[in-house]
């Protein structure tokens, strides 16, 4: 397998903008990538967009407006992890030696919807039954609280830390900082998660432009390796699975790792799944950075604050600076790209080398999550 | 005048997946004659045995009418037809099998976890025509 670099990047805002077509926010991400990658357009091979529920051939109702037309263009569906999905086939497509420079972009338009939690598969049994998203993270929170004594204070504080994030990220859908008290009196959605624990309903869109590395020097002083890629999708269990400890993430994190031939204590940051204020604690340990039960102890350290020996979501995660669902995985690794290329401004990382984003996908029934997919990037 | 449309309860998934014995409500799930493991809801393949290529039969079996409150939560926003608040819990039972089901409380000083829950029927939901939709519960003892 090729060595694979990303060249250029770029994001719209995230927010609502209930006026904006989803196939212009998407335009929008890619021709600011396409900018910061200094290529021709007509260079890209083929195109991999993702979308969760963004509607058919998103990638042609992008592309064909901008006259980038003709070439294969693949439209992938991995949930909340449409975007990283869509971003590991590009990368797949270029180290399998197939193309030479390839984009990928994830779109996702969630103020369509109207309001509420997000709609999930009716054909799933326990969606049927009345399982919402933040009912699944919250008795994930219910049982780890009940485990290892964590208590709702603890998950006050990691909306408080992404907050104050967010503050230095203009992009950001919450850029206001807020309480420990704030966040736990704000409306319960379901306990123990409040309002302020929940990712918002957004919309936005974020592209890469990836290319061999060997090429990649002529266009970028830059270029940002990819040194891991995995995706997997969740282990089936009907049985007494410990749903404090994310399998799929537990999983996906050894692989990356070892595809990439580095431990977590090489990583420098890390923007992972924090939909809910419970999952960025038990993501904690299930990539690596701490033990078992240990989480809390991590953030009230500091330890993944911007400042801290293993930052965290320094973007703000998808808790403040938004979670378009299928856009994710790729405004997470524009985050990795600019903070790797010193460009972060006021949220920069101090000596950042190795960057890690993670992104999980769904909810249905018997499975941790649909999907997981991890990259690491490296300068 | 037309006569009002009658509001009958309808049941899901359907009467099937459960048996009313006199020690009360049995989900119905499915067990493999090769590897003896249980799944709720029943099958036609075992997702044990069929990746190993293993011949293989699904039967019909019983799980137990009680069984372990794992984890629970009280859902205060969620889609208008499960009329909310609602309590959802994942409950084990002695068969090896979770089952996600709504609580017959929505009331956090009557639910723990650990504690025994036992398997009735009761409305978890309202369909588009306004009929109450009924299904297993499960009520704290």
């Amino acid at each position: 397998m090729r060595d694979v670099a990303i060249i250029g990047v770029g994001m719209t805002n995230i927010g609502k903008f209930p006026d904006r077509m989803l196939s212009s926010m998407g335009r929008e991400a890619v021709i600011a990538a396409l900018k910061d990658a200094g290529v021709p357009p007509k260079e890209i091979q083929a195109a991999y967009s993702g979308t969760s529920l963004g509607g058919a051939l998103l990638g042609q109702r992008i592309f064909k407006d901008l006259g980038m037309s003709g070439m294969p263009i693949n439209n992938m569906e991995n949930a909340c992890s449409s975007g990283s999905s869509a971003m590991r086939e590009a990368w797949l497509s270029i180290a399998s030696g197939l193309y030479d420079m390839v984009i990928a972009v994830g779109s996702e338009k969630l103020s369509a919807l109207g309001g509420g939690t997000l709609p999930l598969e009716r054909e799933d049994l326990e969606v049927s039954g009345g399982m919402v998203m933040p009912a699944l993270y919250a008795m994930r929170a219910r049982r780890y609280m009940h485990e290892f004594g964590a208590t709702p204070e603890h998950l006050a504080k990691v909306v408080v830390k992404s907050r104050r994030c967010a503050t230095k990220n203009p992009q950001a859908q919450f850029r206001k900082e807020t309480t420990v008290e704030e966040v736990l009196n704000s409306r319960m959605v379901a306990d123990p998660l409040t309002l302020f624990q929940c990712c918002p309903m957004g919309d936005g869109s974020a592209a890469a432009v990836l290319c061999s590395a060997d090429k990649a020097r002529q266009y970028t002083r830059q270029p940002i390796l990819i040194k891991g890629s995995i995706l997997v999708s969740g282990r089936f269990d009907n049985s007494f699975r410990d749903m404090t400890t994310p399998e799929i993430t537990v999983r996906a994190s050894k692989l990356a790792y070892e595809m990439a031939g580095i431990g977590p204590k090489e990583v420098s940051l890390a923007e992972v799944h924090d939909a809910f204020s419970i999952a960025e604690l038990l993501y904690y340990e299930a990539l690596g950075f701490c033990g078992r039960g240990e989480a809390p102890k991590l953030l009230d350290e500091g330890a993944t604050e911007i400042g801290g020996r293993i930052p965290v979501n320094p973007s703000g995660g998808l808790i403040s600076k938004g979670h378009p669902t299928g856009a994710t995985g790729l405004a997470q690794t524009t985050e990795i790209v600019w903070q790797l290329r010193g460009q972060a401004g006021a949220r920069q990382v101090k000596n950042a080398k190795v960057g890690l984003t993670h992104c999980t996908g769904g909810g249905i029934y018997g499975l941790d999550h649909g999907a997981c997919s991890i990259h690491i990037f490296t300068k | 005048m037309e006569a009002p449309q009658e509001k009958k309860p309808v049941f899901f998934p359907d009467e099937g997946y459960w048996t009313t014995e006199a020690d009360g409500l049995h989900l119905i799930g499915s067990r493999c004659n090769q590897c003896r493991r249980d799944y709720f809801p029943p099958r036609e393949v075992c997702p044990k045995c069929f990746p190993e290529g293993l011949e293989h039969k699904m039967e019909k079996s019983k799980l137990s009418s009680r069984g372990k409150l794992y984890t629970y939560s009280i859902v205060q926003v969620a889609p208008k037809r499960f009329l909310p608040p609602y309590a959802l819990g994942y409950v084990d039972f002695p068969e090896g099998v979770r089952v996600l089901g709504q609580l017959t409380t929505t009331d956090p000083s009557q639910v723990k976890i650990g504690m025994t829950v036992q398997a009735e029927l009761g409305r978890i939901a309202v369909d588009e025509q306004g009929n109450e939709v009924m299904s297993y519960k499960f009520r704290p003892m």
